[in-house]
């Protein structure tokens, strides 16, 4: 069954870091919000960025998005690890997404079915 | 050769050594005891943009999202990209303050900004002002030297062996330049020159500052507490500027994690520009 919402808002971006180091996350669009759920088929641990790329089902089909995040570094020191997710978890991911429409975006933040939760950055207290 | 000009030989052999062996632990002594009063500047350092960006605190919500973002930059990019100062406006002489404006061409016909993206070593002096928390560094402290180690790889040495910079037939400009130093009770005074003509960090970004390679670098970098660092740097440039350029850098210890990671750009780089524009490619 899948679930995606999209919320056009400015006051969505709770938790978005950019990487400047690499490129600007300006193909993101950060007034906007979609949340996905699906199955992790990778969890990509690498530099410049890291990346989920999740299963997402819909009615008759299934379909590949990229979820991009930070670097290593980054996602290591917000709680991160290189394996917070395995081929076949089970996860809902918020994204801000591509503006171009494709199946991609920036993480926000990801919960498993267990309910725990990891962000792309430092929660504030 | 006799038994006796043999005891000699040895003799003075034996006392030779013995005088060298009894040098080298002074020297070793003397070396001990400078690295002790040196100052500890052990663990990774952040600027504390950096520890903002982290944070948060450039993605608080806003009313409207400004009009830069439209030209391709982030809410929060821009954000932390205004308290960069090396992205600031530097004192220019008159002439570099007429070639750094836009034509009048380019402002007849404006054109979409470069894409935002970057792969290679930041470079000096933008090294030592990096918003971004992949660049935590690591300082190494020694009675000969003082290096800044940096995950991209760069690496800073500032020789406080009482060298100075080397003559002009052997020295040639590069990006980080030529770094001198001596101690100044607790604090670190360097001298850097030679550093290659161009923007102070290698960013497409429009009216970023440019220096010569006359320019000149005079940093004072010292502890101000357990977690706190500072860099005052002062960047004079005759042949640009109309009075030299004053920055003043703050780094806070980092707590949250006890090694340097490596950063590459290059391996697994899904983000190629196509027709002008960054995008995502699959995996």
């Amino acid at each position: 069954m899948t679930r995606l919402r999209i919320t056009a808002s400015a006051f969505v971006v709770l938790f978005a870091v950019p990487c400047m180091a690499h490129h600007s996350f300006g193909i993101f669009d950060q007034t906007k919000s979609v949340t996905l759920q699906g199955t992790v088929r990778e969890l990509q641990w690498t530099n410049p960025h890291c990346f989920i790329q999740l299963l997402v089902p819909s009615r008759n089909t299934t379909s590949e998005w990229s979820i991009e995040m930070h670097s290593p570094s980054v996602m290591y020191r917000v709680g991160w690890r290189p394996g917070s997710f395995r081929p076949g978890d089970k996860v809902t991911v918020v994204i801000n997404p591509l503006r171009d429409g494709s199946n991609g975006g920036s993480l926000i933040s990801a919960t498993d079915a267990s309910g725990r939760l990891l962000t792309a950055a430092r929660p504030q207290p | 050769m006799s038994i006796r000009t043999a005891v000699a030989l040895t003799s003075v052999l034996v006392v030779a050594l013995g005088v060298a062996n009894g040098q080298a632990q002074s020297r070793a002594a003397q070396r001990t005891r400078e690295f002790a009063a040196l100052p500890d500047w052990t663990g990774l350092w952040e600027t504390e943009i950096s520890v903002a960006l982290l944070s948060g605190e450039f993605d608080k919500p806003v009313a409207a999202p400004p009009p830069a973002a439209s030209a391709g930059l982030t809410r929060t990019e821009i954000g932390f990209i205004s308290r960069v100062q090396l992205f600031a406006k530097p004192p220019y002489n008159s002439e570099w303050e007429r070639k750094s404006q836009p034509t009048p061409t380019h402002a007849r016909a404006p054109t979409a900004p470069p894409p935002f993206k970057t792969c290679g070593r930041t470079g000096f002096p933008a090294v030592m002002e990096s918003p971004v928390p992949d660049m935590a560094f690591q300082i190494f402290v020694t009675p000969e030297e003082t290096l800044f180690l940096f995950p991209d790889g760069t690496a800073r040495h500032i020789h406080t062996d009482g060298r100075p910079h080397p003559r002009p037939d052997d020295l040639w400009p590069t990006d980080l330049g030529d770094s001198i130093g001596h101690w100044q009770g607790a604090t670190l005074v360097i001298d850097t020159v030679a550093r290659k003509t161009g923007p102070v960090a290698p960013f497409p970004m429009p009216g970023i500052a440019d220096l010569s390679e006359q320019a000149r670098f005079t940093e004072r970098v010292t502890r101000l507490d357990a977690s706190t660092m500072q860099d005052d740097m002062t960047i004079d440039d005759p042949v640009r500027f109309v009075h030299p350029w004053k920055l003043s850098i703050r780094y806070k210890r980092v707590t949250d994690v006890d090694r340097m990671f490596p950063t590459d750009c290059t391996e697994n780089d899904r983000n190629p520009v196509v027709n002008g524009k960054v995008t995502l490619a699959p995996p």
